[in-house]
């Protein structure tokens, strides 16, 4: 039984848009109020792609339409090609159609964040240059938290809008973080990278590669306890302030936090403990006397790290015998051997 | 002459009465020694023949014989040349590493703190000991031809009691062929490892010490890390100790990095060997171009202590010559490469007046 084939249809009345609208029903009860199922969408596929005017299945050559107008100066008469030649044009064309629906079916694999199916920690490359024309080629920006909050409105109810924290940062002291709000992911994204970039921090390392003393703060219900390590330690942190130290540079360090794990409250401590460091210099200036560091490696010599630019001092530091520092308990107990951890002295991989 | 040939035997005789700890040996074997010595005939009627141990007491009594490495104006020259670069002595050692700790001081407290370190350094750079190489021990305690055939192995008898001193332990050997003999002082060595193990010592001998390795180390400039693997393995009087060292000084001459060994404590056993040997050249050369004229000046004044009775010794004697002069007079009468040092020094006689005349 051959296809049927009608010159005037249903399909013939009406635009390809409307007969699209009404195939795929993006609009409808089932989509509004994110109960469309994914497995549901259909895509919109272009029909008269690869179609030329005056091509037909009986194979007659049109000058100016399918075969070319002028011949040497002559116009050319209408033409038909043979039979093998019409068979062979359209199995190239079926073929050239398939190849277009492979190339369409093809899933894209996206970076692996944190973890599999999280959006913490993907980068989305440099954010967009500004209107003056400065460009923020050396800008990394790595997503931190993706969530959908939702807000009522009178109308529709349950309004989803997706909430994006992500950091920026050029691995050479200067980072920033910012929330970008929108109803789809993608405009979300875009919307924090270039505010992120308008609320940039920089932050003192030491050497480059660390802090410069512990810092222990406690910002809202978020506790962060940071310490200074040596060259080669690697960042053994919370996977955010990995995230995040890579993007400002750091390389070494160890950071503990205690309390509540929220990421806006995380990175917002974190940036308000690391831009508030005391320097060396501004120490020794401080005290007026010389900052003075001795290694383990290098014995009893005493390298000078910091001078006062002012005048020193000659009266030295009062030193107590027993140090009037406040002990923190779980580090007490890590030392005194009390605490049961199977987490503790955990072999992970490197960074 | 005799009286070395007469002390080595004296030496392998006292190791047989097993009297081998150095200050033991001191104490108790001198009058033994000069008991021993009168009837032959001596060059000085006095003590020792020097050069033999560490003889701190002798320094009075070698004035007329050579020096030996001991002696307190010998030390304080190379003491002298060593140098004490603080950032080389201290230098970060491959170790975990902690983080670092700060302190807040006064410039008195840095100094008090700097002057520690320099006291520290000054133990880090103590010379370790030049001596003879030790004379192989071939003592048959028993010959026993009725255990002939019983075993198939050698055993090794050792005594392991806490409180003896190393040297003067009994270790010996009983042969399948039934003879009882005492060990040598390779499978000496070794068993002392293996029953009172040093640390940085292995039992048995490193590959690194082989002739191939050596030279990649050399190559690779780490001539102070194979000094110190040496120390750590061998007795400052086995052969190998004395070989190795030798090699290296011999390596380090012929390439002229004596800057590698400068602030650290085998540069002092470097010139004691350098000078013995009459090769100096090639370190005065090194040292003028460092402008570390002084260095080159006491370098020779030991030359001279050394072989008083060189032509330059004399000629130095005889004009009375301090600092460049001196130098000048060596490189005209006993240096080999003198042309180079006499170009040097010209050189850096011009940079010095261009200096002094530019400030």
């Amino acid at each position: 039984m051959g296809q049927q084939y009608r010159a005037y249809s249903f399909f013939t009345k009406l635009t390809a848009d409307e007969l699209w609208k009404g195939a795929l029903a993006e609009t409808g009860a089932g989509a509004r109020k994110g109960r469309g199922k994914r497995t549901k969408k259909k895509r919109r596929k272009d029909l008269n792609r690869g179609q030329v005017i005056g091509e037909g299945r009986r194979g007659f050559l049109w000058p100016g339409l399918n075969a070319p107008l002028m011949r040497e100066g002559a116009v050319q008469t209408i033409a038909q090609r043979s039979k093998e030649e019409q068979e062979k044009v359209e199995a190239d064309l079926v073929q050239q159609r398939e190849e277009w629906d492979r190339k369409r079916k093809v899933k894209v694999k996206r970076e692996r964040g944190w973890s599999g199916n999280t959006w913490g920690g993907v980068s989305l490359g440099p954010p967009d240059p500004g209107p003056n024309g400065e460009t923020y080629d050396d800008f990394d920006t790595r997503i931190l938290e993706v969530r959908n909050v939702f807000n009522m409105t009178a109308k529709e109810g349950r309004k989803k809008s997706v909430r994006v924290l992500v950091a920026v940062g050029n691995g050479r002291g200067a980072a920033g973080f910012a929330v970008g709000k929108a109803t789809e992911r993608v405009d979300a994204f875009r919307k924090a990278k270039n505010r992120a970039v308008h609320y940039l921090h920089y932050i003192e390392r030491y050497e480059d590669h660390t802090i410069f003393h512990d810092i222990s703060l406690r910002f809202k219900r978020t506790h962060i306890k940071m310490k200074k390590q040596p060259r080669g330690y690697g960042l053994r942190c919370h996977r955010a302030i990995i995230t995040i130290c890579r993007l400002i540079g750091i390389k070494d360090m160890y950071a503990k936090v205690s309390g509540s794990v929220n990421m806006l409250n995380l990175t917002r401590g974190l940036f308000h403990g690391l831009s508030r460091q005391e320097t060396h210099q501004q120490l020794a200036d401080k005290k007026s006397l010389h900052v003075v560091e001795f290694r383990e490696e290098c014995g009893p010599l005493p390298i000078v790290v910091a001078s006062p630019q002012g005048a020193l001092r000659k009266d030295p530091e009062p030193e107590d015998e027993v140090p009037d520092i406040k002990l923190d308990w779980q580090e007490v107990r890590a030392t005194q051997g009390m605490k049961r951890s199977v987490w503790s002295n955990l072999k992970r991989a490197a960074t | 002459m005799a009286t070395v040939r007469a002390s080595v035997s004296l030496w392998s005789l006292l190791t047989g009465s097993r009297s081998a700890d150095r200050v033991c040996f001191r104490a108790r074997s001198r009058p033994q020694f000069r008991a021993l010595l009168q009837p032959l005939p001596g060059p000085c009627g006095a003590g020792l023949p020097c050069r033999r141990l560490a003889s701190e007491a002798e320094s009075g009594s070698s004035q007329n014989k050579k020096p030996t490495f001991m002696d307190e104006e010998v030390q304080n020259i190379l003491i002298k040349m060593t140098g004490l670069d603080l950032q080389k002595v201290f230098k970060p050692s491959i170790q975990e590493l902690k983080p670092p700790t700060y302190k807040l001081m006064t410039q008195a407290q840095l100094e008090e703190a700097t002057r520690k370190a320099i006291e520290a350094a000054k133990v880090r750079l103590k010379m370790p000991p030049v001596l003879e190489e030790r004379a192989p021990i071939n003592d048959v305690l028993a010959e026993d031809k009725i255990l002939e055939g019983t075993e198939t192995a050698k055993y090794v008898f050792t005594d392991i009691s806490y409180s003896i001193p190393h040297r003067e332990r009994f270790i010996v050997v009983r042969e399948p062929s039934g003879r009882l003999r005492k060990a040598s002082w390779e499978e000496r060595d070794r068993m002392i490892q293996v029953y009172f193990p040093k640390e940085g010592r292995r039992v048995l001998t490193p590959v690194i010490f082989k002739e191939e390795n050596l030279k990649t180390m050399f190559s690779q400039d780490r001539h102070v890390d194979v000094l110190n693997l040496c120390i750590a393995q061998f007795e400052p009087d086995s052969t190998e100790y004395i070989k190795i060292h030798h090699q290296t000084y011999e390596d380090i001459d012929k390439h002229g990095k004596y800057d590698l060994l400068r602030s650290t404590r085998h540069f002092g056993g470097m010139a004691w060997y350098l000078v013995n040997k009459k090769k100096i050249d090639g370190l005065l050369i090194d040292q003028i171009q460092r402008d570390l004229v002084d260095d080159a000046t006491s370098l020779i004044q030991l030359y001279h202590l050394l072989h008083p009775d060189g032509q330059s010794a004399q000629e130095a004697k005889e004009q009375a010559a301090e600092g460049v002069h001196l130098i000048k007079i060596f490189a005209k009468t006993e240096a080999q490469k003198g042309a180079y040092i006499e170009l040097t020094l010209q050189a850096y006689q011009e940079t010095f007046i261009s200096h002094s005349a530019a400030s």
